[in-house]
């Protein structure tokens, strides 16, 4: 597809002996936002990790296969000619530099970036996140858990990125903020990122996305358009049982009592 | 006779001269998380080429050709041994620091020798008389330049994009790598501020009221240690405040040693490891060590 569209191709990492990732491919085209589901340890960090060139932080090594951004091949590059290249990430965990301040934080997103584009990016940061702006003294780790994760997206929009990678961004917060970050993500896209939203909350990630793709330990298992999986009882009764307001509804429909059995059935399978 | 007000100032201007290498201690420390035991060996070094070049080019382009090739040998020790073992354990990385001091360090003795070399600084022995205190010139300039420098470094850790880049890779070093930080340049230009604070450092360590260079300058310069880690090894406040607190120590208890015979001599090189181990006792992060910021 897509000139500038991120291109993961039969890509297998390890950790040492342990297989993270067994010949994943996947394809994030220019403006699209694509989703990666799966549980704990499937390997979605990993992936990312992988893209954004970090796997030996971790004691990790891509084994085969590759990344693409366009016709520029990313898998042989340091980190930080990776975000040079346009692919930024907002890693799980939000990982703000708690002692350095807002401003200090965002000033350290943009240093991967080019220096013209510097302001305009601060500008285009607080616009999305006004709250950044009033805070731009404070120490990052005094705020909450929703504003550090605004920060941590801001901090990676510094860098004036094609491609934001997001690593569970809806992690640890609560549902209405978990929802006004789905909104700037949406809105981000809008403006021209193309997104690889990584989540365990599958409902929120199918609804912001136009592609998913499903990782079970190490393999992709199930790809498709995101309404198309929405719909798909593997994924309903996998990744929607717990989370999906949709699945909730019917379950109200049908009564008090068969809601909970539905829901639990949901949660055991 | 000495008077207190002497030996504090004394000792402040010491400390001064403590927190300048402690500085250079910490910002490796922070940068790499490396504990850097080679520092000594860095501020042996920038001395011996002040020493060496003061005769021919003058004292102050030998004091910068100093700074510059105390930063070099600093840079070069990144660049050519901490580079290879990124990665591994830190403990593994303060250990390979130990090998290199002793390699370093050998061969400056060798070229030292048994010489006592002078680093031909200008203010030689005069000495400022204030009604009753008297303060020897170089004392003044040691804690003049190590304010400035001091300050200078201050403001640029926290200003410029090399101080962010800094503080981003030493809070961690792989979310700074996300965000496109240079990790090698960050590790490179810490060891070579660090050998550049250093050689600054050894100026003050040799001139007046010491005779100059020598083999045993190196030792001087571990009482930074307790310095910096009474302060907290990551804290650059604590790198400040532990370079004076260990100064005026030693100062103290050299000053008043006709008083304190009965513990013995040379209490003053002793002094600056018993203010650390009670320190340490108290707040075992050092003064200003990291406590964790977080909100619940």
């Amino acid at each position: 597809m897509g000139g500038s569209g991120l291109v993961v191709h039969d890509l297998s990492v390890g950790y040492g002996p342990v297989r993270a990732l067994r010949r994943v491919s996947l394809e994030v085209p220019e403006g699209a936002v694509v989703t990666v589901l799966g549980g704990n340890g499937a390997g979605k960090s990993t992936l990312l990790r992988a893209i954004s060139r970090t796997l030996s932080f971790h004691g990790g090594a891509v084994t085969e296969g590759g990344v693409r951004l366009g016709d520029r091949r990313l898998d042989a590059l340091p980190p930080d000619r990776v975000v040079a290249a346009g692919v930024s990430q907002v890693p799980e965990g939000r990982r703000v530099f708690a002692r350095m301040t807002v401003a200090d934080n965002l000033r350290a997103g943009a240093l991967g970036g080019t220096r013209p584009g510097r302001a305009a990016a601060l500008e285009r940061v607080h616009e999305l996140f006004p709250v950044l702006a009033e805070r731009a003294g404070q120490r990052a780790g005094l705020l909450s858990g929703g504003e550090q994760q605004m920060l941590a997206v801001a901090r990676a929009l510094m860098a004036g990125p094609k491609v934001l990678l997001l690593d569970e961004p809806s992690l640890g917060l609560a549902p209405l903020m978990a929802r006004r970050i789905a909104d700037t993500v949406r809105e981000i896209n809008a403006q021209g990122t193309s997104v690889l939203l990584v989540e365990q909350n599958a409902a929120l990630a199918l609804r912001l996305a136009t592609r998913a793709y499903v990782l079970e330990v190490g393999e992709v298992t199930l790809s498709g358009p995101a309404d198309e999986l929405a719909a798909s009882d593997e994924v309903r009764r996998r990744y929607l049982g717990v989370v999906d307001e949709d699945a909730v509804a019917d379950g109200e429909q049908a009564g008090g009592a068969r809601r909970t059995l539905t829901r639990w059935q949901g949660g055991d399978a | 006779m000495s008077t207190l007000a002497e030996i504090l100032l004394n000792g402040l201007s010491l400390g001064s001269v403590y927190a300048l290498i402690a500085l250079g201690f910490v910002v490796i420390f922070r940068a790499t998380e490396v504990v850097n035991f080679a520092h000594a060996s860095l501020l042996l070094a920038g001395g011996y080429i002040t020493a060496t070049l003061h005769d021919d080019i003058g004292f102050w382009p030998a004091l910068l050709a100093g700074i510059a090739g105390a930063a070099l040998v600093g840079a070069a020790v990144e660049f050519l041994v901490m580079r290879r073992y990124r990665g591994s354990d830190h403990s593994v990385l303060a250990i390979v620091t130990i090998g290199v001091d002793i390699l370093l360090t050998t061969e400056l003795t060798r070229r030292i020798g048994t010489d006592v070399i002078p680093l031909g600084d200008p203010w030689g022995d005069a000495v400022l008389r204030l009604g009753p205190v008297s303060l020897a010139h170089t004392r003044i300039a040691a804690f003049v330049a190590a304010v400035l420098l001091i300050g200078a470094f201050l403001l640029a850790f926290r200003y410029t994009s090399w101080g962010v880049a800094m503080r981003a890779a030493a809070e961690s070093s792989e979310t700074a790598a996300l965000m496109g930080v240079r990790l090698g340049r960050v590790s490179l230009s810490a060891w070579a501020v660090a050998g550049g604070l250093a050689a600054v450092a050894a100026l003050f360590l040799t001139v007046f009221p010491t005779p100059g260079l020598e083999r045993a300058t190196s030792l001087a310069a571990l009482k930074a240690f307790p310095a910096a880690i009474l302060g907290g090894l990551d804290s650059t406040t604590g790198a400040l405040v532990g370079g004076l607190l260990v100064g005026v120590t030693e100062s103290l208890a050299t000053g008043y040693q006709s008083d304190l015979t009965f513990l013995g001599r040379g209490l003053g090189d002793l002094a600056p490891y018993l203010v650390m181990v009670a320190i340490l006792l108290i707040r075992p992060a050092g003064l200003f060590g990291t406590k964790e910021l977080a909100r619940v």
